[in-house]
């Protein structure tokens, strides 16, 4: 090539000012790429990762859900008392361990503890039936956590269901499943699970069924509502999503390439869908605690005497003034899990998908 | 323009009629019919039992429902047999004013600050602004609104307890209004940040207009449009949020009566105020709809 | 010479985010002359529009400008006050961005949006503002102005909308006129209406306008200058016929082999490698990388401002008096083998 002639033409001279001249012979490829610098290409998803990890109020929402999880997981183990014990000492009732307050324990057990026996701290003192309350906000937080949880993989499982349908399939089915999300839009979903629950209440019996047995009327209801009702925005999301995705031109050119649709859900559409999925998903578990405590609040939420957050605030609320702690611990940990849970949500929002702000 | 808001009224109707349809057959599921399982006298339970046409077939009994309704006869409350159309016209007034009070405070308090914020975007109002909207969004409005009653009620005093003689609507607003204020700062904020990002500012401010009038000729009324659709969920918002709120602050409002004819187990007032109150959702969301069509000039004309 | 409308001196402006510093112009300078215009051109990331921010400050929140001067009829603007920089938009120096579709208010009348321009930098009001819209609706070409007042913009097609930005440019009849990419999303025969206005309006009004593109096609056509950018810095400046026909920097000759002639058959000779990063600008020319002919000093030294004939002035090494003594002793050198 020509810039070799160049290149190898002057070194034939020996001339002293050969160090002054070589400036002006010509850069190879290779100098030339070193002075360009790059930025190392990463994946969306490495990069979704390092900008989470930056992000100090997400990955602190992320360890308060850790370290809430592992309390909550092992706390039963580690606490002698169960959330539907009423306290007693060598098998008799322990009348005085009544409203006790945090950390401090009742007359009997004080003397029992002078006798130099063990006694397990009550963390957040006992309730109105003398039941140690730390373990029964363990259990509040546990179905709490539960209920979330549960709720939002029913959205997400009818509402990834029925907005891949419509997105990917599109004509007569996306016009019919539109038509109803519009509707369902407009029905108050609220006042639905009030309706359900009260009517659920009278006529099932969940009597032998695991989980719902202790669950009650009012959580079927609950779930039920989510997964008739709650469905529609996620719905209205996944099919937004694919039809954008649809018409990229590397989903046209796989169909044309003869890729079944399977195929091209799985490999084209699913993962372009997937951070969008998890981040609504993330954001549905909040909300859906919210509902829990709100039913529970307005007498409609898990079944006595298993606890849930809303239901251990409202039993506290009659008697704010004399046992305040009762009502503030399990609010702050209500607070708490769903500012984690948002504040996380929104994170890995801007992490994984800069493009859906709302 | 007109066609779109016929859809949207249609739309409204079948849903109307879907609630209605629902809340009848599902009110239906109880076994034995609504008055089985009260204690009332045989003869009562006949009463009422004609008085409903319960001896009739379902689907009878179901047109002469709607019948009714049409007629704006809601029935009367089994536990205590006032006329529910009695109870609604007393209570509802109430909750019409703390609900609209909620509803304005959180939208125009929600725009300033939201707006506010996006103006001073990385500053120390907007981190301050958006740190308590989070915040605020995290707090149940059970626990918000016991937590005011007993600072600024119990403990401090400065405001009364609600009574129909002296109604003092301050504290029960706020903490109705909290939540939706709080979100409508977030989504005001983000609209604003996107509305002052678009091309059209650019195009204002190189006009040589003064940062004023950018901000509230130009900007403010384009981040209004997302802030009007979210009226509509707002208002459910606040139509659910009224019953904890009046329950605690112990407020004679339609809301107040509904948790307590749920704790009643009081069929027919469930029945009549979960009907009313859809409805009157379905209606805001509709007046909703057609507000931001008139507002948006790209979506009257298409 | 009378003095220039406007003169940049050396400007350099960065924008500072959490990434750190992108120098998105250094160095940058020129001279717009009344009536004159001006072409600027360049890849997307070149600084083109940068600069047009720059001078009328509506540079975003991270922008700032780190060096230079820039001066509007010999004042130096750095040293105004607001109210005067805001009466100096519009009034001293308009612009029309490269987009109509989004740089119209969606909510606004067309109406509302001319007027608006009219009363701030005439003081009209009322009926008389009104007039004056309608006067520059017509100014600009457009057919039943009374009835577009009254039309939101996106009942208005491209190029339609693209007449009413600069009817709203003219709204203050003022001194300088930017168009940014004024042709860019529009179809190619209301391109060629567009630009035909502007001249058009130029020889009715006698400002001075810039015109920032870059289809070298369109500057060929309109410009008088030809100002070249890449990476922040001016590779080349001089006239349509120094430009097109005596390019003096690679870059310059990349753009020109890259676009199709309609006449030779041969393949087009795209510019390879991608737009220098103004995160990490190379210590030496910034087009080095990418320039076939560079050379060893390219790598490590930046490149001097030459004039290279009258007006007409570039930034490349290949320029140098020295380079050229190199080339011709090397010449020697060969016929001696």
């Amino acid at each position: 090539m020509k810039s070799e002639a160049n290149n190898t033409l002057p070194k034939k001279q020996l001339f002293s000012l050969q160090q002054d001249l070589s400036k002006w012979e010509k850069a190879t490829d290779s100098e030339k790429a070193s002075r360009e610098e790059m930025g190392a290409s990463v994946t969306l998803f490495k990069d979704g990762i390092r900008k989470l990890k930056k992000n100090r109020l997400a990955m602190g929402s992320f360890f308060v859900l850790v370290i809430m999880l592992a309390v909550i997981l092992f706390a039963p183990i580690i606490v002698p008392y169960s959330y539907d014990e009423i306290l007693t000492i060598n098998g008799e009732r322990d009348i005085g361990a009544q409203n006790l307050k945090p950390l401090t324990f009742s007359e009997t057990e004080k003397a029992y503890i002078a006798q130099g026996n063990f006694r397990f701290p009550h963390l957040m003192g006992t309730d109105s039936q003398c039941r140690d309350y730390f373990i029964r906000v363990v259990y509040g937080t546990r179905i709490s956590f539960m209920v979330g949880i549960f709720a939002s993989l029913i959205v997400l499982i009818v509402g990834l269901f029925f907005g891949s349908i419509a997105g990917y399939f599109g004509g007569f089915a996306d016009m019919l499943i539109m038509r109803i999300v519009d509707i369902i839009y407009s029905v108050p979903d609220m006042l639905i699970i009030i309706l359900l629950s009260v009517a659920l209440n009278e006529s099932i019996n969940l009597q032998g069924i695991p989980v719902l047995e202790n669950l009650g009327t009012n959580m079927l209801s609950m779930f039920l509502v989510f997964g008739l009702f709650y469905w529609v925005s996620m719905a209205r999301l996944i099919r937004g999503q694919i039809l954008t995705v649809k018409q990229n031109d590397y989903v046209t050119a796989a169909y044309n390439l003869g890729a079944k649709p399977g195929w091209i859900i799985r490999k084209h559409i699913l993962p372009n869908c997937l951070s969008i999925i998890i981040v609504s998903t993330t954001l549905e578990i909040p909300s859906a605690i919210f509902t829990e405590s709100y039913l529970s609040f307005i007498g409609l939420g898990v079944q006595a005497p298993m606890p849930s957050l809303g239901s251990l605030a409202n039993t506290a609320m009659s008697a704010i003034t004399t046992y305040p702690f009762q009502m503030i611990f399990p609010s702050l940990v209500i607070c708490l899990i769903v500012l984690s849970l948002n504040l996380l949500g929104d994170g890995l929002r801007d992490a994984f998908d800069p493009k859906l702000k709302r | 323009m007109s066609k779109t808001i016929f859809r949207r009224f249609l739309l409204s109707l079948l849903t109307i009629i879907l609630i209605c349809t629902l809340t009848f057959f599902v009110m239906h599921i109880i076994p034995g019919g609504p008055f089985q399982q009260k204690k009332l006298s045989d003869v009562t339970r006949e009463a009422l039992n004609e008085r409903y046409h319960l001896n009739e077939p379902l689907i009878t009994q179901y047109f002469l429902y709607l019948k009714g309704l049409l007629k704006g006869d809601l029935g009367v409350s089994i536990t205590d047999g006032r006329s529910i159309n009695e109870i609604i016209r007393l209570s509802f007034p109430i909750s019409c004013k703390l609900g609209l009070a909620a509803v304005s405070l959180a939208l125009i308090a929600g725009t300033v600050f939201g707006t506010l914020a996006a103006y001073q975007k990385g500053k120390f109002l907007d981190k301050l602004i958006l740190f308590l909207s989070t915040f605020t969004t995290a707090i149940p409005s059970f626990v918000l609104s016991i937590l005011l009653l007993f600072v600024f009620c119990v403990k401090l005093k400065w405001f009364p307890i609600w009574s129909i003689h002296s109604p003092s609507y301050v504290l029960p607003v706020l903490a109705l209004s909290m939540y939706p204020m709080a979100y409508t700062t977030r989504l005001a904020r983000t609209s604003m940040l996107e509305a002052l990002g678009q091309d059209y500012i650019r195009t204002a401010k190189a006009k040589g207009l003064s940062s004023g009038k950018v901000l509230f000729r130009h900007a403010l009324r384009n981040s209004l449009i997302p802030i009007i659709t979210f009226a509509g969920p707002e208002i459910a918002y606040i139509v659910t949020g009224s019953m904890v709120v009046e329950s605690i602050f112990n407020i004679a409002g339609i809301g107040s009566s509904f948790v307590t004819a749920i704790t009643a187990r009081d069929y027919t007032m469930i029945m009549a105020t979960t009907l009313l109150l859809a409805i009157l959702m379905v209606i805001m969301n509709l007046i909703c709809d057609i507000l931001y069509q008139v507002i948006d000039p790209r979506i009257r004309y298409d | 010479m009378s003095e220039p409308v406007l003169k940049i001196q050396d400007l350099s402006v960065s924008f500072f985010d959490r990434a750190g510093e992108a120098k998105a112009l250094s160095g940058v300078s020129f001279d717009l002359e009344k009536g004159q215009i001006l072409g600027i051109v360049g890849e997307s990331g070149s600084g083109k529009s940068v600069t047009m921010q720059a001078i009328l400050q509506i540079l975003n929140s991270e922008g700032r400008i780190t060096g230079g001067k820039i001066l509007f009829k010999g004042e130096d603007m750095s040293l105004w006050s607001p109210q005067k920089v805001r009466a100096f938009r519009g009034k001293g120096c308009a612009m029309i961005f490269q987009d109509p579709m989004t740089s119209l208010n969606p909510l606004l009348t067309i109406g509302k949006q001319i007027t608006e321009a009219v009363t701030l930098h005439t003081g009209k009001r009322g009926r008389e503002a009104y007039q004056r819209a309608v006067e520059l609706l017509t100014l600009v070409g457009m057919n039943d102005p009374e009835r577009r007042m009254k039309q939101y913009p996106h009942e208005l097609s491209g190029g339609r909308r693209q007449r009413i930005m600069i009817a709203m440019a003219l709204a203050s009849e003022p001194d300088i006129l930017i168009a940014d990419e004024p042709t860019t999303a529009l179809d190619v025969t209301v391109q060629a209406q567009i630009l035909e206005l502007i001249l058009e309006i130029r020889n009715k009004l006698g400002m001075a306008v810039i015109i920032v593109s870059h289809n070298l096609g369109i500057i060929a056509e309109v410009c008088d200058e030809v100002l070249v950018l890449y990476g922040g810095s001016v590779c080349e400046k001089g006239t349509v016929q120094d430009i097109f026909y005596h390019p003096r920097h690679e870059y310059t000759k990349g753009l020109l082999a890259s676009i199709p002639n309609g006449q030779s058959r041969d393949r087009l000779k795209p510019i390879g490698g991608s737009p220098v990063n103004v995160r990490h600008l190379p210590a030496g020319c910034a087009f080095c990388p990418r320039c076939e002919e560079a050379l060893k000093i390219c790598l490590t030294d930046k490149p001097q401002t030459l004039e290279v004939s009258p007006g007409h002035i570039a930034t490349c090494w290949r320029n140098d008096p020295e380079y050229r003594q190199y080339l011709e002793n090397m010449g020697k050198e060969a016929h001696h083998d």
